[in-house]
């Protein structure tokens, strides 16, 4: 089981928004998100179901699911800044391992 | 029959109400069916709140005959715009609605609860006007709410929601005797 950061991309087929979106999200794991969240991507089209269960509307969206809260980045994620600062992957590091030491404490 | 109709009211003049209703009457007396968009209320919320005039939606949904595409915000989330969106993600949910239902009238309320939601409003105008027409080609009839701030006024806050429909019907809810 991985103790990593739970993303989904939510996308719709192939649009020019989708590409754009899948590209940067790509390219922020591996600018080190990747050490923190595993994310997934899902095209809306081919599973409304999920869409509905995440209550996806404008697209594409990324949704970080875990940790909590969970949050919502709306758009084609062109300011890669503010998605890496949005998932404020720094604070995130080091909450989480103060919580597991403390939980382990 | 109007196929776009939107019925713009203030705070409090039954605007859900009469979307439910218009759902409501064409299950029960036309047999066709219904899907509800919600953006204001979580669609549960509302089932429970036109329990008491006797619509039992719940029991429509089990027997398909209507569908929830529930929208609205869940508190305790948080939502970030980042960069330029379309509302291709609605459609998909709301197409797997009428797929599920089969139905000929679809309610969104309210279109008020979109705008406050995204900086770009001119993005949410086109991306509207692209669901309708989606809608309008797969046949069925739109009825959209949306609030007004004044009785007597603009139509819509936004300005926007009367080019993307064909008939308004507005909700008037006046002082009998103000004291």
């Amino acid at each position: 089981v991985s103790d990593k950061g739970e993303l989904r991309l939510y996308v719709t087929g192939s649009t020019l928004l989708s590409e754009r979106a899948i590209e940067t999200i790509q390219w922020c794991l591996r600018e080190g998100l990747g050490n923190v969240y595993a994310c997934e991507v899902i095209d809306a089209l081919e599973r409304p179901d999920l869409a509905d269960r995440d209550g996806i509307f404008a697209t594409p969206t990324l949704v970080r699911r875990s940790p909590p809260p969970v949050r919502k980045l709306i758009g084609d994620l062109s300011d890669r800044t503010l998605v890496l600062s949005s998932l404020r992957l720094d604070a995130h590091l080091e909450d989480t391992a103060g919580e597991r030491r403390a939980e382990r404490g | 029959v109007p196929q776009h109709a939107w019925s713009p009211g203030t705070a409090g003049s039954g605007k859900t109400l009469f979307g439910v209703q218009y759902l409501v009457a064409g299950i029960e007396r036309y047999e066709q069916g219904g899907v509800l968009v919600t953006f204001d209320e979580a669609a549960q919320e509302i089932v429970r709140n036109v329990a008491s005039l006797g619509w039992d939606l719940d029991r429509h949904s089990r027997e398909r005959r209507l569908a929830f595409v529930d929208v609205a915000a869940v508190a305790g989330e948080e939502v970030v715009e980042a960069g330029h969106f379309d509302f291709h993600g609605l459609l998909a949910r709301v197409e797997q609605a009428i797929e599920r239902t089969s139905p000929l009238r679809v309610v969104f309320d309210s279109l008020t609860g979109i705008f406050p939601q995204f900086a770009d409003r001119q993005a949410v105008r086109r991306e509207l006007h692209r669901v309708t027409s989606r809608l309008r080609d797969l046949g069925v009839t739109t009825l959209m709410t949306a609030e007004r701030s004044e009785e007597y006024g603009q139509v819509a806050r936004y300005g926007v929601e009367e080019f993307v429909t064909d008939n308004v019907i507005i909700l008037r809810h006046p002082l009998s005797r103000e004291r």
